[in-house]
């Protein structure tokens, strides 16, 4: 049986193993260094950064969801960005990522969030056809963008 | 002369004149629905959601930089979104933008961020080669995507769940 529940601070030590998971399936392993002090002082401290939601399989983690607020200074009104979103492969097929994105979207409909938002990489294939047939909508004329390491030091060094 | 200031609620006309003239190089201005309540309730009131920066030349706005924080589960770590960067079309080719970028880049370290995440529109060139000169790094194989007010309302009423 499937329960999805918001996460919290005893959550870390789980957050960190599942956002570790998602990263070897994105093959960006080698950039994620998150620790579950980061996620303890981020996520569950007095000024949260993001929220998450925590998708159980029978008791054991299957999967989970991490989101924050950004802003539209075209709309005027804020949105909610979907940061990730993952079902272990052990524990595809039941439906949970959907039921993980419908929990995402109704707290960003009931806190009255203009849209949600998130990035898919181009090769995943499969989780591009789930949105798609989810009513999502491809910005296809964004590009994203960018600058980290030495590119930001060289720039300030340069600005009086 | 060039001068670069935090944007205060003083600012919100200027600001919000700005975010238009953006919209309108975007060729969205169609979207651009954001009123001077909206800027007011939103970037002054009492827990921000952007804060903007306002550059002057010869004391005259001509441009701005607007950004808000941004959380990466992989570095643990924020970084600042930058959400608009714009210079007003006749004042271009003063480095106007690379002044309010380097601006903008000087909060991130200054706030243990670990870098500036933005999105560039895939028509605009002369934004790209900029970005790219400054080394910039595109996130080619991202895909944004985005569910409407519609496509959330219809997502939660195919769900039959209760909420958590």
């Amino acid at each position: 049986m499937l329960n999805i529940r918001p996460a919290t601070k005893n959550d870390a030590p789980w957050l960190r193993n599942l956002i570790h998971e998602l990263a070897d399936f994105e093959r960006l392993a080698h950039e994620t260094i998150i620790t579950e002090e980061d996620i303890v002082r981020d996520g569950f401290g007095a000024m949260p950064k993001f929220r998450a939601l925590i998708a159980e399989w029978e008791g054991q983690p299957a999967g989970y969801a991490l989101f924050f607020e950004f802003y539209s200074s075209f709309q005027g009104r804020a949105g909610l960005f979907l940061e990730d979103i993952f079902v272990r492969p052990q524990y595809r097929k039941h439906g949970i990522g959907r039921e993980l994105l419908a929990q995402v979207a109704r707290i960003a409909w009931e806190e009255d969030y203009f849209c949600l938002r998130w990035e898919v990489l181009d090769w995943n294939s499969m989780a591009i056809e789930f949105y798609r047939k989810l009513g999502a909508e491809f910005l296809d004329e964004w590009k994203a963008v960018c600058l980290i390491g030495d590119a930001l030091q060289a720039l300030t060094a340069k600005a009086k | 002369m060039l001068s670069i200031h935090t944007a205060t609620r003083d600012d919100v006309l200027t600001l919000l004149a700005l975010i238009r003239e953006l919209a309108t190089y975007e060729k969205k201005r169609h979207k651009a629905v954001v009123t001077e309540a909206d800027l007011l309730r939103d970037g002054f009131g009492q827990a921000p959601k952007f804060r903007a920066l306002i550059a002057e030349w010869d004391r005259a706005p001509a441009g701005y930089a607007s950004f808000f924080y941004f959380y990466s589960t992989f570095q643990g770590r924020p970084a600042l979104f930058l959400e608009d960067l714009f210079v007003l079309d006749e004042l271009r080719g003063n480095g106007i933008g690379k002044a309010l970028l380097a601006a903008v880049v000087k909060l991130a370290l200054n706030e243990g961020c670990f870098g500036l995440r933005w999105e560039v529109l895939d028509w605009n060139r002369p934004a790209i080669e900029f970005y790219e000169k400054l080394g910039a790094t595109f996130l080619n194989e991202r895909k944004v995507v985005a569910f409407d007010e519609g496509a959330m309302r219809r997502m939660v009423e195919t769900t039959k769940s209760g909420s958590c």
